[in-house]
């Protein structure tokens, strides 16, 4: 509800003064109604598993992962460098129907995930829009404990490039993670010779990582069970003691994992079978277009305005 | 208090309690995109020396000790985990402990710059807080300046013969304080206001932010003491395979 809220002001404060105020409390109030609407009908699944099992559903999925990265990363570097909100606009839809059209991760999945980092979007975007002044000035100004609230007109223009970029990168990001599962990452990034001691230690974080939270899980249940998180005080003592004997028994289950590698052999190296995703022609077609698109926008709007 | 008075502070209240509530976790992580593409690098660079260093020194702890490396590949896995668990803060926000401060206390600031990495990746891909182009910038204030922070605080404690459980309390609440204050640079650097400038762009992220962080280290700087007696108890051997305990016991 509240992020609803930040929603319609942050719209509000964009469209203030540049819309008639009733189209602007309508933008306001659409913000608000598209934020709120996810958010009452989905049912909660933030368990932190799901962007890890989309992405092994995604049909994209047998895309080699450095197309996929290098292709996320470009559209990435080419929204933040265009600066303007019609190329984010145009990313940002781009590279929602890739996800949710060419590689099948439900649209509503999609809208949820969309949602969660866009929070702390909407909080920093008070900072960048309201400014604390001590003459009245700008679009707006609130008196507020002596100073005035002002919205610059300037701030208007920054917040929308900002926020509309974040956006779409958001978007471009989500195209990666949900198409591209870790170990394809990991294997991608040991092909362009990233040190072998990270990528080993990639590969067993993200299998520990598994194992872990099924012993996390498990705890949180049980303590839940037992009003672990009943008062304040309760609560603090069942994470302390949740956090202390998760790392001790992490400990515990590496002393016997590194028994069980050295009597299969292990000498410091990790081998995996990998799956060969061979290059198609139309891989690299499609991915040069998604890039083309944004950037002959991008340098039209630039002929345009020069 | 006049009527008037009450009644602002009970709204007050009430928004700061709305305020926790509605904030996810990981709020701190700055998101995909919103640094310029020239901070991104900068910072990106910042970080490199001391991973390089931090790389430096597990490759050497592991020549030894090749079991090391699995335990800190748990202790990375733990640290992506806690993201998950839920702390207890006063209005019930679902701020998480960072363990950073943890991490470096048991482990040392630098091998804690390469795990913070590989977390912050993690959770940029697997959960989407963070992002690939800020990826240099949270792992210089999560990683690298938290972590080097709780460590020089905790080792001068140490050599101040304070007492060891508030060193570890101040390590921990001190190293998760910068952390947010490091963000908080970044972001002003970043978009300093119109008319503030810098400063006035700090200012507001601050006091934005304050509002969930400042609780959230107090509480993690408890959690932390509490852990970290309890492990000396617990898990002696594998503290002391991590070189914790030698340099303790002295």
């Amino acid at each position: 509800m509240l992020r609803a809220l930040l929603g319609a002001v942050i719209v509000w404060g964009l469209a203030v003064g540049r819309l008639s105020p009733a189209l602007a409390l309508i933008a306001a109030a659409i913000a608000a109604g598209l934020l709120w609407l996810p958010l009452r009908h989905g049912h909660s699944h933030d368990d932190w598993t799901a962007i890890d099992y989309y992405a092994l559903q995604s049909r994209l999925h047998s895309v080699p992962a450095g197309l996929k990265a290098l292709t996320a990363l470009a559209l990435i570097v080419l929204t933040l460098a265009a600066r303007s909100p019609l190329v984010s606009l145009l990313v940002w839809v781009l590279t929602a129907a890739v996800t949710v059209l060419a590689g099948r991760t439900p649209a509503r999945t999609w809208a949820r995930l969309f949602l969660t980092p866009l929070t702390f979007v909407l909080l920093s975007g008070l900072a960048l829009l309201f400014d604390f002044d001590a003459v009245p000035g700008g679009v707006v100004s609130l008196p507020c404990f002596g100073v005035y609230l002002t919205i610059p007109a300037q701030a208007q223009t920054s917040t929308l490039v900002i926020l509309t970029g974040a956006a779409a990168s958001v978007s471009c990001l989500y195209a990666l993670c949900l198409s591209t599962p870790m170990p394809q990452l990991i294997a991608a990034l040991g092909r362009v010779h990233v040190p072998e001691l990270l990528i080993e230690l990639m590969y067993l974080i993200y299998r520990y990582i598994f194992v872990l939270s099924g012993t996390l899980s498990q705890m949180k249940i049980a303590a839940a069970a037992r009003l672990g998180y009943g008062t304040f005080r309760r609560s603090f003592t069942t994470t302390a003691s949740i956090m202390t004997s998760l790392l001790v028994s992490s400990f515990q289950r590496a002393s016997a994992s590194f028994d069980a590698m050295q009597s299969r052999c292990y000498e410091g190296k990790l081998r995996f079978l990998e799956q060969k995703s061979p290059l198609r022609a139309g891989h690299l077609g499609s991915a040069a277009v998604l890039v083309a698109l944004p950037l002959a926008a991008a340098l039209l709007e630039r002929l345009g305005r020069g | 208090m006049k009527p008037m008075e009450r009644r602002l502070f009970g709204l007050t209240l009430v928004l700061a309690a709305a305020f926790c509530l509605a904030v996810p976790a990981g709020a701190m992580h700055i998101m995909e995109g919103y640094l310029p593409l020239s901070h991104s690098v900068v910072w990106g660079v910042v970080c490199l020396p001391f991973l390089v260093l931090g790389i430096a020194r597990i490759r050497k702890i592991v020549e030894t000790h090749r079991k090391t490396l699995l335990l800190l590949a748990m202790a990375g896995a733990y640290c992506f985990l806690l993201s998950a668990l839920k702390l207890p803060s006063v209005s019930g926000s679902s701020s998480h402990p960072t363990g950073t401060g943890l991490g470096a206390i048991l482990f040392g600031p630098a091998p804690m710059a390469v795990l913070g990495l590989i977390v912050l990746l993690f959770q940029a891909v697997l959960l989407a807080h963070g992002g690939l182009t800020t990826l240099g910038a949270n792992t210089f204030s999560m990683a690298i300046a938290g972590p080097f922070v709780s460590f020089g605080v905790y080792a001068l404690c140490r050599k101040l013969h304070v007492n060891r459980k508030i060193g570890v309390f101040l390590a921990a609440a001190l190293g998760d304080l910068l952390t947010y204050v490091v963000t908080s640079i970044q972001l002003a650097l970043a978009h300093p206001s119109a008319t503030g400038g810098f400063v006035g762009s700090l200012t507001e992220f601050l006091g934005i932010f304050a509002v969930t962080q400042v609780p959230l280290a107090i509480v993690e700087g408890l959690l932390t003491v509490v852990v970290v007696l309890a492990l000396e108890n617990l898990a002696r051997p594998e503290l002391k395979e991590l070189g914790y305990l030698g340099g303790a016991a002295a």
